[in-house]
């Protein structure tokens, strides 16, 4: 009795074993500063040096209702440790946080981070979060960002 | 070369602001990478040793200036890290180097001169950084009404100091040009074009004209602010001298590296205008403090502007003294003079004003001779005269008559 007890145990055990998908951990996605890019005429954004490409007109309407003028735009991307992309360009109020999927990008969340336009936005790898600076203003207070929101920092 | 050392120059300034603004590091490696790239490209076009002295000094300067940021250029930079990206960078100027057929010991001597400008340059910053803040303090301190000891000490203190450092600062400032001068041993008019364009680089980079414009605005502001004296004015007259005599030595050298640019030519005659101020005020200043401290001291004369005023108003106000010594108490005559011996003469105006006075050629050796005199006559009209001196006359007289009775007494004696 007690053998066969042991004996399906153990058959269990290799049975969930076989059916969790095998993990690597851990993996850090992140990229050490942003990405500054413009969309050509399709809106398409080329991240060369991570050989990534997105479509960007989406994006652009969404936030500022304007899919025509998209090359006039530029996008600040970066990638943090979790995998998240998080997006936004001047004159944005908000930073998204993407996350990847079969050949798209996915929004995760919008996070609205100021009232006023963006003059200047940059993008900051500080360990797990991002940090959003504005390049043009001295001492202004940075948020810290993750892909639930602002972590750190008061909305601008 | 000239073109690109112009933005590059620029391209320093901006990154110097690295530490001070909120930036994205994309910005800062951005930036890095700018600078590489440019100094890859001087030292592509580098045709002199001082090129190469120069471009390694630079290499040196981004290799420090981005030393804190090394973490995160090695993760950002793609395929070097921070490290090979800069010893990438020396092989290629080494290539040069080596293109050029540079004698090692001439490129060494070029290197220590070079480590020697940058050590002035330095200076010459942080002594301007120091200075700005010591010229705070004394207009604070100048403004401030409360005039205890402790209060007028420390300001005494401070423009102690900062005179020091205006003189320090200008002597950098010209040692600074002579070294950058000495690293190419020759005489500008021996100069090539090549040889011009890469003095006017290291000229620009090392932000002469502004510093020394910076010197004499400064020695401005310091002879603006109040509260000085006299033997502030004296050190102050001497620096001003000395300053117009190097730049009198310089400015023709500067001038014709600068010949070409419109701008720089300017910049010459703005420094020529700026120190015609300083001497102005300067020479003012002097007759002013002098005349504040015969004031002070109960000596009013009519007002003076140079050594001419001076010498004919000063003479001519002990003269009438002398003369009208006759009309006035004995006590008060030798009061006056001993104020004026103790306050101005003895302390003041002949050990310090006049030597200095006649060094700078704002008095001639005979006006000197001719307001020592006066006074002399002053002292003699006011002093009685010593009961010894009256002692001694009468000792003499007494042998005068005792030698002429003897005399007498013997000529009988000599008949007999």
């Amino acid at each position: 009795m007690k053998t066969s007890f042991y004996f399906l145990l153990c058959t269990v055990v290799f049975i969930i074993e076989g059916c969790t998908p095998l993990t690597l951990r851990p993996a850090d996605f992140s990229w050490p500063t942003d990405i500054v890019a413009t969309p050509d005429s399709s809106g398409t954004i080329q991240l060369m040096r991570y050989k990534i490409a997105f479509n960007s007109k989406p994006l652009l309407f969404e936030e500022l209702k304007d899919s025509t003028h998209v090359t006039k735009y530029t996008l600040h991307v970066i990638r943090d440790q979790n995998g998240y992309y998080f997006i936004t360009a001047k004159d944005f109020k908000s930073v998204y946080v993407f996350v990847q999927g079969e050949g798209v990008l996915k929004l995760e969340k919008k996070i609205t981070v100021s009232d006023k336009r963006l003059e200047a936005p940059g993008f900051n790898q500080k360990g797990s979060f991002i940090q959003l600076v504005n390049e043009q203003k001295e001492n202004e207070p940075s948020l810290l960002l993750s892909n639930d929101g602002i972590q750190e920092g008061e909305k601008k | 070369m000239k073109t690109t050392l112009h933005i590059f120059v620029l391209f320093l300034i901006s990154a110097s602001y690295l530490n001070a603004r909120q930036m994205s590091d994309r910005l800062i490696v951005n930036k890095f990478e700018e600078s590489v790239k440019e100094l890859c490209l001087f030292a592509d076009s580098a045709k002199t040793v001082q090129d190469c002295v120069e471009i390694s000094s630079m290499t040196d300067e981004i290799e420090v200036k981005y030393a804190e940021k090394k973490d995160l250029l090695d993760r950002a930079l793609y395929p070097d890290d921070y490290r090979k990206t800069i010893e990438k960078l020396r092989g290629k100027l080494m290539i040069r180097r080596n293109d050029l057929g540079i004698i090692e010991a001439q490129y060494i001597r070029i290197t220590e001169l070079e480590m020697h400008v940058l050590v002035l340059s330095n200076k010459v910053d942080s002594l301007s950084r120091e200075n700005e803040k010591l010229l705070d303090i004394v207009k604070r301190l100048s403004i401030t009404t409360a005039a205890n000891k402790s209060h007028i000490d420390s300001l005494q203190m401070i423009i102690n100091k900062l005179q020091q450092n205006l003189k320090e600062r200008d002597q950098v400032v010209f040692s600074l040009v002579d070294s950058l001068f000495l690293q190419y041993d020759k005489n500008i008019a021996d100069m090539t074009d090549i040889e011009k364009h890469s003095m006017y680089g290291k000229l620009e980079r090392r932000n002469v004209f502004t510093g020394l414009k910076k010197s004499i605005e400064d020695n401005l502001k310091f002879l603006r602010s109040t509260n000085l004296t006299p033997n502030d004015y004296v050190e102050i007259t001497r620096q001003n001298h000395q300053f117009t005599s190097q730049w009198k030595g310089v400015g023709p050298k500067l001038a014709n590296i600068y010949l070409s640019g419109k701008k720089k030519n300017n910049e010459m005659e703005l420094i020529d205008s700026i120190l015609v101020v300083w001497s102005k005020e300067v020479d003012r200043s002097n007759w002013t403090s002098l005349n504040t401290l015969l004031n002070r001291n109960g000596i009013v004369l009519k007002p003076f502007s140079d050594g001419d005023e001076f010498t004919s108003h000063f003479t001519a106000y002990i003269d009438t003294l002398v003369k009208n010594s006759n009309q006035e108490p004995e006590d008060i005559r030798a009061k006056r003079f001993n104020t004026f011996n103790d306050a101005v003469w003895k302390n003041n105006l002949k050990p310090t004003w006049l030597p200095m006075l006649v060094e700078l050629g704002k008095l001639t050796v005979g006006q000197k001779n001719k307001i020592e005199a006066a006074v002399d006559s002053w002292q003699s009209a006011v002093t009685p005269t010593s009961p010894i001196v009256y002692a001694v006359i009468i000792i003499f007289t007494l042998a005068i008559i005792l030698s002429l009775a003897m005399r007498f007494r013997k000529k009988p004696t000599a008949q007999a």
